[in-house]
């Protein structure tokens, strides 16, 4: 007999979502990774000007905004045929490292610790319990996630939803006065980090237990020469051995990346188009085990003791939270790095007559939770035809469902169905995705053909409906 | 009673006070028939015709608004006539994006002498309004 | 004794920026703060849902029918209810999806054979609504996200009964570009597509900026960074006398013996007047595809 286990909201999360997990006789048939909230940007930025998509595309995300703003912007360079000057560049990627470090603290601190220090307390008390227990933790996390802020502000006007930054332009180039008082917080905030990292490092054991090998395939931005979160040579995607499946311009991402959508959740579901078993991972782990060195000092140490250990490539999603520590202290370092450098102040704010030169524009950026893809057509005028955007978390959800079950089943072999535990498994195991589900929620006139997915109780269909080219 | 099968369009019209309205008191003096679905409004000056006064009208059950004043450049009050003009462009715009097709508003000219063209222009747009047939939109509360 | 108040945190269907801020605001001043105690918030703790709380904050925008029966569970739990952010306001950017047919937008991905029953999946409402078409509110911080002075002056308000009261000026009065005496538009210009002078008023630059509709109280950030000003605050006046307002005086800013005036350039009206507040509009739009 088969029965429903459903668990609702799942929490500390970003959005609403809901696991349903399919039991028969004590063995895990299915589980659904619901997403139970429902957007619709790709549908509202039609017919709507080119200018003004990056002020409403931030929105869509209240974590992720500048990723979500700066990918817009790309995609608009890329419209209007413009390569933006070095110093444009250098004050984007500020926002954008800014941006990494007010998110992955988040998760990091505020979201998924609290599932180790308090592993036995019922109910979690999370970031609650933290104040309460851990006030000095939560404080220096704090506060070096106001710095991130207080960048994000100077530059962009507001710590969510930042709006400096246009086609070839950065609006607000930096005074010299921020420059240094910023730079002088940089270098204290490097400090702070790596105090605290001291601090929890003996915790980060317990965040490795109980993990389970889960092979897939990975994709991210390439570069031979950096870390890359803002420019990139290539999009790489590997297989779970480690081998190159395949590489791509960012322009190409249609002939690699298709999505199909499933019937019991309002998130799509992206596939690979070359391999049988097309899910893959992006995000912190996929740039890893992609690029597998970090440019900067502060964090190749910390690789050296917690990463480069494990055998490439790694697959166990527990290793997502260890990476982001790395990368926190590498885009700190980065930060420090742009912020003393006072060639960023030399900028000049040229404004010119644009005319939409290219009617595709597509934008690639590492959001802080995975590859981030803006994609929108216009027409003559610069008024937005068709948008497409692929977000981070959506391209996880498939391999979430399916770590969903293989995770169940260690639980239940071990401990029989017990809900309580369950929970906390799951839960844990989709936090370690640091899934954003209002970022995955889209809808679109997809410009190939569209898969209805649906899956019966026992087999799993799959239907062609229709196609529809914008 | 309305008979059924019988579109009789619903026009509200504001004029002028020292124009639109003075042609269409001409028009009734010369004894010129015209369609009597006009619903008059005075008003001191068309720019005087807030888009709000047009929104609430179309709101409120109209078909069709008919804006009637100085000719450009013969404004009592210099140059209120320019401002209706600009105002119902952005307004025609601004309606087509609700659904609401930009021809059922109208804006137009004719001096205090005018009757005969005053009584044109009404027949006209009460043709075109009737070729459209009912507004797009329901009565709703504003 | 335990004098804290205590405070849950209500999540509707949003981006979760209004939290964040608020957990800004926390950081900024967290001697106040600790006069609060959060027992409800499915971002930061996994409690489960508390029977009475003294403060019930709700973020986000009605888009679900479950939602509906949410707030109106959480609006009889609790004392003071407070709308956060311009999704709980005013229904926010997703609001301008209520000008396509929803119908319409679920059928390019769900083949209409197929229901999302089967899954409990909740179902969509046809407009996006502002929490404020269902229950009475007793505090609205608008802003997206909400600045965090306001939210500081909500927090201050609520432990010692300050007056909470938003500024009735427009972003106009915190502007700090400058803006000449006639007050002319001479030129309709998109923005940043095409050169502008710096540092003077958009509009008498010809870039439509809504500054003086909107309510202030966010330090005109976006102007300060020299983007101009979409309304996220929420206006001044009824929201479709505000727009009808600004068009009125847009028009009559525009000089008419300009030969450079082309208003063919402005074509998205709405989603610029409407940005945040479509979904609280009074006015009958006619919907899309």
């Amino acid at each position: 007999m088969s029965k429903k286990l459903v668990f609702h909201p799942i929490t500390r999360i970003e959005g609403h979502a809901k696991v349903t997990l399919v039991l028969n006789d004590g063995n895990v048939e299915n589980a659904y990774f619901q997403v139970t909230e429902f957007r619709g940007f790709e549908r509202l930025l039609v017919n709507r000007p080119i200018e003004e998509a990056p002020l409403i595309v931030p929105r869509i995300c209240g974590l992720c905004s500048p990723s979500h703003h700066l990918a817009s912007v790309k995609a608009l360079d890329e419209i209007f045929g413009l390569t933006p000057q070095e110093n444009v560049i250098r004050l984007r990627e500020l926002l954008h490292y800014a941006g990494f470090l007010h998110s992955h603290l988040l998760h990091l601190f505020i979201l998924y610790l609290p599932d180790i220090l308090f592993s036995d307390i019922k109910p979690n008390p999370g970031f609650i319990g933290m104040i309460k227990s851990y006030p000095s933790l939560v404080k220096d996390v704090l506060e070096i996630r106001g710095f991130a802020q207080q960048i994000l502000e100077v530059l962009g006007g507001s710590s969510i939803h930042p709006s400096a930054t246009m086609a070839g332009l950065f609006l607000n180039p930096l005074k010299p006065s921020q420059r240094t008082e910023l730079r002088d917080k940089a270098s204290k905030s490097i400090k702070l980090f790596n105090t605290i990292v001291e601090t929890i490092k003996d915790k980060l054991s317990e965040v490795l237990e109980n993990s389970i090998s889960f092979p897939s395939n990975f994709v991210s931005l390439h570069s031979k020469s950096d870390y890359p979160l803002y420019h990139s040579d290539e999009i790489h995607v590997i297989s779970s051995k480690g081998e190159l499946l395949t590489y791509f311009q960012h322009n190409d991402y249609l002939e690699v990346i298709r999505e199909k959508t499933v019937s019991w959740s309002y998130a799509k579901a992206p596939y690979l188009k070359l391999t049988n078993d097309g899910y893959y991972r992006v995000g912190p782990l996929a740039r890893f085990n992609i690029n597998s060195k970090f440019h900067s000092e502060n964090s190749e140490d910390f690789a050296k003791q917690f990463l480069y250990n494990v055998p490439s490539p790694i697959c166990m999603s527990e290793y997502y939270n260890i990476v982001r520590i790395a990368e926190i202290k590498y885009v700190l370092d980065k930060i420090l790095e742009i912020l003393s450098s006072e060639r960023i102040l030399e900028y000049t704010y040229l404004q010119r007559d644009l005319k939409p030169m290219n009617s595709d524009g597509i934008g690639v950026i590492e959001a802080p939770r995975g590859l981030l893809i803006h994609h929108y057509r216009v027409d003559d005028y610069g008024y937005i035809k068709y948008a497409n955007l692929i977000v981070a978390t959506v391209q996880n959800t498939p391999i979430i469902e399916k770590e969903i079950i293989a995770r169940s089943q260690q639980v239940i072999s071990k401990y029989g169905v017990s809900e309580d535990k369950l929970y906390n498994t799951i839960s844990r195991m989709i936090r370690n995705y640091d899934p954003c589900l209002s970022c995955a929620t889209h809808t679109s006139n997809i410009p190939f053909t569209l898969e209805i997915h649906i899956k019966n109780e026992n087999k799993v269909l799959f239907y062609p409906t229709f196609s529809s080219t914008p | 009673m309305q008979k059924v099968g019988v579109f009789r369009p619903k026009i509200i019209g504001f004029l002028c006070n020292w124009c639109g309205y003075a042609a269409a008191d001409l028009a009734g003096n010369l004894r010129k028939t015209y369609s009597s679905n006009l619903r008059i409004v005075r008003v001191m000056c068309s720019g005087r015709v807030d888009p709000i006064h047009i929104l609430y009208a179309f709101q409120h059950g109209a078909d069709g608004v008919l804006i009637v004043g100085c000719h450009l450049g013969d404004c009592h009050y210099i140059n209120g006539n320019y401002k209706a003009k600009m105002k119902v462009n952005f307004l025609k715009k601004f309606l087509q994006e609700m659904g609401i097709n930009p021809d059922r508003l109208h804006i137009d000219w004719a001096s205090a002498g005018e009757g005969n063209r005053f009584a044109n222009i009404v027949d006209d747009f009460i043709y075109k309004v009737i070729k459209l047939g009912p507004c797009e939109i329901k009565y709703v509360r504003l | 004794m335990n004098t804290k108040l205590t405070l849950a945190i209500f999540p509707l269907i949003g981006c979760s920026g209004c939290e964040n801020a608020l957990l800004d605001a926390w950081r900024v001043n967290d001697d106040l703060f600790n006069n609060f105690e959060i027992i409800y918030s499915p971002l930061l703790a996994d409690f489960e849902e508390p029977d009475h709380v003294d403060v019930g904050i709700v973020t986000g925008n009605v888009r679900f029918h479950e939602d509906i029966n949410k707030l109106l569970r959480w609006h009889k739990k609790s004392k003071v209810l407070v709308a956060l952010g311009s999704c709980a306001c005013y229904g926010g950017i997703p609001g301008l999806l209520n000008l396509q047919n929803i119908q319409s937008v679920i059928n390019d991905i769900y083949s209409p054979k197929i229901s999302l029953d089967n899954y409990d999946m909740p179902k969509l409402i046809e407009n996006v609504k502002s929490i404020a078409e269902f229950v009475n509110i007793d505090i609205a911080i608008p802003g997206c996200p909400p600045p965090k002075n306001l939210i500081i002056k909500l927090f201050e308000h609520l432990l010692k009964g300050e007056p909470l009261i938003l500024p009735d000026k427009s972003v106009c009065n915190e502007c700090p570009l400058n803006t000449s005496e006639d007050k002319v538009i001479r030129n309709i210009k998109r923005f940043s597509l095409e050169p502008i002078t710096p540092n003077k008023c958009f509009l008498e630059e010809g870039v439509l900026c809504l500054g003086p509709i909107t309510r202030t109280g966010c330090d005109a950030r976006c102007i300060k960074v020299n983007t101009p000003c979409r309304g996220c605050m929420g206006y001044l006046y009824n929201i479709d006398e505000a727009v009808v307002k600004f068009l009125s005086s847009v028009s009559s800013m525009i000089d008419e013996k300009s030969r450079n005036i082309d208003i063919d350039k402005i074509k998205d009206l709405t989603g610029l007047l409407y940005r945040f507040t479509l979904a609280s509009s009074k006015l009958n739009f006619i919907k899309r595809g």
